[in-house]
């Protein structure tokens, strides 16, 4: 009887597998199908006039864009300069140093020659200490401001960024991207396009930089990374972004926007208080409670997408580096849905809390946990001899080549689009990571999630990890 | 792929569902197909694009001579030209039945028009007629697909063919976003009257992005004569009265202050922040009392965008108003916005009071005479007086007078303090004054200056001449503003405002305003700036700011180098700037040059030590004299000068110290040429003393002449 109920279990457990996989080629498929057809759309949609006369409109929009620095005396200088070289004519960059430990502030000093400024700040604004408001003494980067403040994280660094701007919309980027000429032209244009809803906020696709010919502070070539693990991070952003995100974008569900190049109406960013300063995932956990806001509110709204390749930045090249940073996004997504666990199939936020936040809770955040026992399952079922080998097999293969097709699917499309790589060669070892990536690549990840979790669940103490830059003008 | 009916009918939870490994296997083949058409598909769209790209590019290299050909082709070429120009019409009428062949042209042309202009612009858009590429344009308006009609719209407005506007103008109400968008940038574009017909006809919303967009394409017009965009004020589409609040803006139309004025109280935010931002703009003051109606029921960003607009066009009477914010306010930028714009009204109302340190300001005080130390009593009073003002706002307006009042007491005895600072000095001889006016009025005749710094004060020329501006005709009166527009400096302000109250014409009203906004400070404003921050209370802190860098007496700005190197935009103006200097600076250069040093790049500094030791070693090779005779004897004399310095004398003596031609306040008061000849054509007098001295040329003394005149005064003093 009991090793019947066994079978029974165990038979339960494959079926489980099955269920979850066949769900998983279905919303993947339809994410397809969505991302193609936001894709073809905002492809038609756009290859009729032109941006840049737009450009220096007295009615253009201001935008503020933060970049939060730590420690990042190597690469500042340049950063800056490519954010000042940006082809729009309001716009503001607002430097925010974190408290660096290195010469970060020094180097911004003597190289735009900074002069404290008086600047009134309110008593009850909640973030460290401000030590000081820095503008330039040259006309020439009056675009410039540079924030001095005490340590207390990134998001705490772009929230007195987003007080202290005064422009209707605020930019959150990582001051090491690189942002293209006309990067803010598409996101005023993203803001300006509806008339009926309010958009929000605006997120844009990230690219890889690292390898690319980048001189100037602007990309000059477009390489593959020479790094495979940066090659297979592009493939995934790949994915990620012109496939997910996009067709998330498509049915107006989308719950995140990268840290890296995040737009906000900076009334609606300031009203939901900013980011959270106490998760570690705090470019979702916005998008969440900006979206509630608005929901609990009732005022119509979007997020919009804009997958052109306006924002490009160097990914991890160093294994432990990539898996700090997978872990961090690991623990950022259990805390974000966590905080929002009433938005669980809960059909007051609509598809947001009917199929989104879902998808979210069982493909982002359980399925690596779920890969990760399952591998130690059929360690276990095969070392106890009951290990049924040829539905093993079978689904193995199954989703294998499922993995595989859907990267070529999102090389097709990348290759439709934009063809950022024209050499054959680039695109035959695109496809190469493809093939191998499940074996060589998506176990660390899966790693990454389950340890991330784990110091979660156990409330090991961890914070954001560093990066060392290379910076970009090593880059070449 | 068969599966039996019981693998999904076992009784339920008893045992799971049976799986069919073959359903496993047939999807893994189903996803391998699909990766092998997937990677059939990479390289065939990579190789189509590059082929078409390639394709193109050869035809258009063949097409190319051709289109110049016909671009630049003229009857009175030579007959062989002529008959090759009928012979290629012939040829190219044979391709045009090709539809890729007319589809590249037609591309071609396209790309082609943004490139040229004039004539052969004119020549481009006939030939895309000519031709019959524009059928192909019409044709696709009537296509199924949206991209496709929006592709025709476009070819059709770019290329001019103003029959299209019948056509594309039924497009302005398209259910398709971006066919609208399309058809309404087109019609704005094709016909000047296109304008009209979309604020007439379209039911639609106008996105912001959109009217971007169509003020790019009017402004983008040639001799564009816009409409009366008022007439659109009273549209019931919101995004209609929003652009045309936003065209009115634009194209400075200020005739629609009530309608503007009453959509203050629109319900949508940006409705009201456009009307706010043209009430600023065309300082509609009577707007105020409106604004400060409806201020309580706003957003803080519509708060913010009408304290900003009170600042701009309020006066002394918004003071109260704007104190309560202080009081009844939560929003920190709200707060902070009022009380910007109470220091905006009344200058250094509100100082500032977080992390002021107060022992910084007593050593400054410390002085050997009673009467310094009496008036720094008076301004530590003043002072709190004036934090506590901005702490707990003023609680009525009697007290504010009362300040002024105390402002104005201080304000006179400041010469005094200034007397006790310096080193103690004899009572200046009031005989040395009569002969430094005499001297003064002598030099400008006989140079043809007109003292207008007394003309400027007269109450009562200045009242003459508005008088004679209220009985002018209006070509006169227009004529008159004309001249102001052009030469008017600061002294013309209280001119200025009475033409901007008593002026009938809502034209020149605006103008006035116009040239008011440029000439600078009112008056009065600049009287009260005076009044109120050159009291004690301010002045110690004043002198806690490091001086401006002065070597020998000199101050950087002198240099003529310095205004130059100030608007050079690249360093490559600027290491020009310092070429020059080097070839041709003298002393007068040191200081700005050692300013240089401090505060600019390694490359510049290099160039600029270069300049100093160029500069040192020609001074050192002059000889002494000739040092002397410029800036050391200069510098002599004038502290020589300095030392008995008094009011009357003030002017002239601080006049070197300004940047020459800055301003027009740089000529030392004196009237422009054009303005006296107008002055003198409408029969405006002057003051009884200058009158015979209305020669009116507009230059200034130059330094060597003013050290000769402080020079002589200090001759005369001494005997």
């Amino acid at each position: 009887m009991s090793s019947g109920l066994f079978e029974i279990i165990l038979e339960y457990i494959n079926t489980v597998f099955l269920v979850f996989s066949v769900v998983l080629f279905t919303m993947f498929s339809i994410m397809a199908y969505l991302s193609t057809r936001n894709s073809i759309h905002y492809k038609n949609k756009n290859s009729v006039g032109e941006m840049s006369k737009v450009m220096a409109s007295p009615l253009a929009p201001s935008i503020t864009i933060i970049a939060p620095a730590y420690n990042e005396g190597l690469t500042i200088v340049e950063n800056i300069r490519s954010l000042l070289s940006l082809k729009y004519v309001n716009y503001e960059v607002m430097v925010v140093n974190d408290g660096s430990k290195d010469d970060t502030m020094q180097k911004m000093i003597d190289s735009y020659h900074l002069e404290k400024i008086d600047k009134r700040i309110d008593p009850n604004w909640k973030s460290k200490p401000i030590r000081g408001v820095y503008k330039s003494k040259q006309p020439s980067f009056s675009k410039l401001t540079v924030i001095d403040k005490e340590n207390g994280g990134k998001s705490d660094a772009i929230n007195t960024g987003i007080y202290l701007s005064e422009s209707q919309y605020v930019g959150c980027i990582d001051v090491d991207c690189l942002l293209k000429p006309d990067a803010l032209l598409h996101v005023v244009k993203s803001f300006f396009q509806r008339s009926k809803k309010r958009v929000i906020a605006v997120g844009g696709v990230i690219r890889t930089a690292n390898s690319c010919g980048i001189s100037g502070g602007t990309l000059e070539q477009i390489n593959l990374p020479k790094s495979w693990l940066a090659k297979f991070q592009l493939l995934e952003y790949t994915r990620s972004f012109l496939l997910g995100r996009m067709a998330w974008s498509r049915i107006d569900s989308l719950l995140i926007i990268s840290g890296a190049f995040g737009f906000f109406d900076r009334e609606i960013a300031l009203a939901v208080g900013g980011y959270d300063t106490g998760t570690v995932g705090e470019d979702m956990e916005i998008i969440f409670r900006m979206r509630r806001y608005m929901h609990d509110r009732k005022e119509a709204y979007t997020i919009e997408y804009i997958p052109d390749p306006l924002c490009w930045t160097e990914v991890p090249e160093d294994l432990k580096i990539l898996v700090n940073q997978r872990d961090r996004w690991a623990r950022g997504n259990l805390e974000t849905l966590f905080k929002h666990k009433d938005m669980f199939f809960n059909s007051k936020y609509g598809r947001l809390g009917l199929v989104s936040y879902p998808y979210w809770f069982f493909y982002e955040w359980l399925a690596p946990l779920l890969e990760f026992f399952g591998f130690f399952t059929i360690i276990l079922f095969w070392y106890l001899g009951i290990l049924n080998w040829e539905f093993f097999v079978g689904i193995t293969a199954t989703i294998y080549m499922f993995s595989i097709m859907f990267s070529f699917y999102a090389i097709l499309w990348d290759v439709y689009t934009y063809n950022e790589y024209k050499r054959t060669k680039d695109i035959l070892i695109l496809m190469f990571c493809a093939i191998i990536e499940p074996i060589a690549f998506h176990p660390i990840v899966v790693w990454a999630a389950v340890r991330g979790n784990y110091k979660k669940l156990f409330r090991i103490k961890s914070g954001w990890g560093s990066q060392v830059r290379k910076g970009f003008a090593k880059a070449t | 792929m068969y599966l039996s009916s019981k693998t999904y009918q076992l009784p339920f939870l008893i045992s799971s569902p049976k799986i069919h490994t073959d359903l496993l296997w047939d999807l893994t083949l189903l996803f391998v197909v699909l990766a092998g058409l997937y990677f059939f598909f990479i390289f065939f769209f990579k190789n189509r694009s590059a082929t078409l790209f390639k394709k193109r590019k050869s035809k258009r290299a063949e097409l190319a001579p051709i289109i110049s050909n016909f671009l630049f082709h003229s009857p009175e070429d030579p007959k062989t030209e002529q008959r090759e120009y009928v012979e290629l019409k012939i040829t190219i009428r044979e391709y045009l039945s090709d539809k890729y062949f007319r589809k590249v042209l037609a591309d071609i042309l396209f790309d082609l028009q943004k490139d040229v202009a004039g004539a052969t612009q004119e020549r481009l858009y006939n030939l895309y007629v000519e031709l019959g590429l524009h059928h192909d344009a019409y044709q696709k308006l009537s296509n199924w697909r949206w991209n496709t009609v929006s592709k025709g719209i476009l070819e059709l407005s770019q290329m001019k063919v103003t029959d299209a506007f019948h056509f594309i103008s039924k497009f302005i109400n398209d259910k398709r976003g971006v066919v609208r968008k399309q058809a309404e940038i087109a019609i704005i574009s094709l016909k000047d009257e296109g304008i009209n017909h979309l604020l007439d006809n379209t039911k639609y919303a106008i996105s912001e992005w959109q009217q971007l967009r169509l003020i790019e394409a009017l402004s983008s017009l040639k001799d564009y004569r816009p409409p009366k965009f008022k007439t659109w004020l009273i549209s019931h589409n919101k995004d209609v009265v929003l652009f045309s609040l936003r065209l009115i803006k634009h194209f400075n139309q200020n005739e629609a202050a009530a309608s503007i004025t009453e959509l203050v109280k629109h319900k949508n935010d940006q409705v009201k922040i456009a009307a706010i931002s043209c009430i600023k703009d065309f300082n509609f003051n009577e707007a105020n009392s409106v604004l400060k109606k409806v201020f309580w029921n706003c957003s803080a960003m519509v708060k913010v965008q009408i304290l900003d607009t009170i600042g701009a066009i309020g006066d002394e009477g918004d003071l109260m108003f704007l104190n309560e914010i202080g009081k009844l306010e939560s929003n920190f930028s709200v707060v902070n916005k009022a009380h910007a714009a109470i220091n905006t009204i009344s200058p250094d109302s509100i100082l500032p009071t977080e992390n002021i340190v107060e022992d910084l300001v007593a050593p400054i005080t410390k002085s050997e005479s009673g009467l310094y130390d009496v008036e720094f009593l008076e301004t530590e009073v003043e002072y709190s007086e004036v934090v506590v003002k901005s702490e707990k706002t003023i609680e009525t307006k009697e007290i504010e007078v009362e300040e002024i009042e105390v402002f104005n007491l201080v304000e006179k005895k400041e010469p005094k303090a200034k007397e006790e600072t310096e080193e103690p000095i004899e009572a200046p001889d009031f005989k040395i004054q009569e002969m430094e006016r005499e001297l003064n009025k002598t030099l400008n005749f006989s140079l043809g200056l007109i003292d207008a710094t007394a003309l400027g004060k007269g109450e009562d020329e200045s009242k003459e001449t508005q008088e004679d501006y209220a009985q002018m005709s209006k070509e006169q009166r227009v004529k008159f503003v004309d001249t102001l527009e052009s030469v008017g400096d600061k002294r013309e302000t209280q001119l200025l405002e009475f033409i901007m109250e008593h002026e009938e014409d809502a034209e020149l009203r605006f103008r006035a305003f116009n040239t008011l906004k440029s000439v600078g400070k009112k008056p009065e404003q600049a009287v009260e700036i005076v009044s109120k921050t050159i009291t004690p209370s301010v002045e110690p802190t004043a002198k806690l700011e490091p001086e401006p860098l002065k070597l020998d007496g000199i101050l950087p700005e002198e240099s003529i180098f310095y205004d130059l190197y100030a608007y050079a935009s690249d360093m490559n103006s600027k290491e020009i700037l310092i070429q020059e200097i080097i070839s041709i600076g003298d002393e007068r250069d040191i200081p700005f040059l050692v300013q240089l040093q401090q505060t600019e790049t390694d490359i510049i500094k290099t160039l600029v030590d270069k300049a100093l030791e160029t500069i040192t070693k020609a001074i050192s090779e002059k000889p002494l004299d000739d040092v002397l005779d410029n800036s050391v004897a200069e510098v002599a004399v004038d502290n020589a000068i300095d030392e008995i310095d008094f009011s009357a004398l003030q002017t002239l003596v601080e006049e070197p110290e300004t940047k020459p031609n800055t301003n027009t306040d740089s000529n030392g008061g004196l009237i422009p040429l054009e303005l006296c000849f107008l002055y003198d054509e409408l029969g405006i007098l002057y003051d009884e003393n200058n009158k015979k001295e209305d020669l009116g040329l507009n230059f200034e003394l130059s330094k060597e002449f003013e050290v000769m005149v402080k020079s002589n005064n200090y001759s005369l003093q001494n005997e």
